[in-house]
């Protein structure tokens, strides 16, 4: 029996420290007598206990990256916000809705590719932990401050409820555009700077 | 080697690793984890503890040979020391000590 191959490769993509091979090694040998959801949990506690154990050791470089991280995508924000009124438009019917998928694809996505590249171009060695990081940071940079804004409202006026309601649900395409989108970018830098190498 | 303070789950994989012997590695040591207390074990968790006892000088570890059952990726055999066997033992009984006096 072969293990999930999509598991594996989260595993030595995205793991960290010098146990990555090891582990994958063990799990191959026990996939075949245990649930394929043990070998996925597995995968989570190995890639998440690495990059715990990877930021407690290298906090200060964790802290730049994320400074980093966090100025490459202010100003793609920027850049991308301006870009968006000039190329979406003639796709779709002014105005712009944030809430349409090719919106948050370009104001989320490409920014949030670019920083993720940002910091595995300038921190090679942890590009999987620091990017992981700085998703984690940028997603609750992007959903709290509006988060907190309609929870206080919508508990001093209940005509704040359908807003609240609205933008919760609308919360997991975001996460999951900065996540994978910070993620795709600290694989291509990389990538890229393992070639120019 | 001064006697230290070792966490819960390291002093369960220095145990583990102890009764053990020569073949312990991860997988054989979260099972032996399991099967002492029922609790299910991160893999991860083991090795993290596994360097942690190795940079304290209880355990040594080493790489085995790839094989094709495991993907041919090599096993992470570990060794408890001399060191790390004063330590279970004196633990054991630091434990034994607090819990007469508790009931006491």
């Amino acid at each position: 029996m072969r293990p999930p191959r999509l598991a594996t490769w989260l595993l030595l993509t995205f793991g960290s420290g010098p146990d990555v091979e090891v582990i994958a090694g063990d799990l191959s040998e026990q996939y075949a007598e245990r649930p394929r959801s043990w070998y996925w949990r597995q995968v989570a506690y190995a890639i998440v206990i690495g990059a715990v154990q990877h930021l407690r050791q290298h906090w200060a470089l964790a802290l730049r990256a994320i400074w980093i991280g966090s100025a490459v995508m202010g100003i793609a924000s920027v850049v991308t916000a301006n870009l968006a009124y000039w190329i979406l438009p003639p796709v779709l019917p002014a105005p712009i809705s944030p809430s349409s998928f090719p919106v948050l694809l370009l104001l989320l996505g490409v920014p949030a590719m670019a920083a993720g590249a940002a910091i595995a171009r300038l921190h090679r060695p942890h590009a999987a932990p620091f990017a992981m990081a700085f998703a984690m940071i940028a997603v609750q940079f992007e959903l709290l401050p509006r988060l907190v804004f309609l929870i206080r409202n919508s508990i001093q006026h209940e005509r704040f409820l359908p807003y609240l309601r609205g933008y919760v649900a609308g919360m997991p395409p975001v996460i999951a555009i900065v996540v994978t989108g910070v993620l795709l970018g600290a694989l291509c830098g990389r990538a890229t700077f393992a070639r120019v190498r | 080697m001064a006697w230290q303070p070792i966490g819960q789950f390291e002093l369960l994989v220095l145990l583990a690793t102890m009764q053990l012997g020569e073949g312990a590695y991860g997988v054989s040591i979260a099972r032996a984890i399991e099967d002492a207390g029922g609790q299910p074990t991160a893999l991860a968790s083991v090795y993290r503890a596994l360097q942690r006892l190795e940079a304290k000088g209880l355990v040594c570890t080493r790489l085995g040979e790839p094989t094709p059952e495991r993907g041919g990726r090599a096993k992470r055999f570990a060794e408890i020391t001399a060191a790390g066997r004063r330590q279970a033992v004196q633990t054991q009984r630091a434990l034994q000590r607090l819990g007469l006096a508790h009931q006491t």
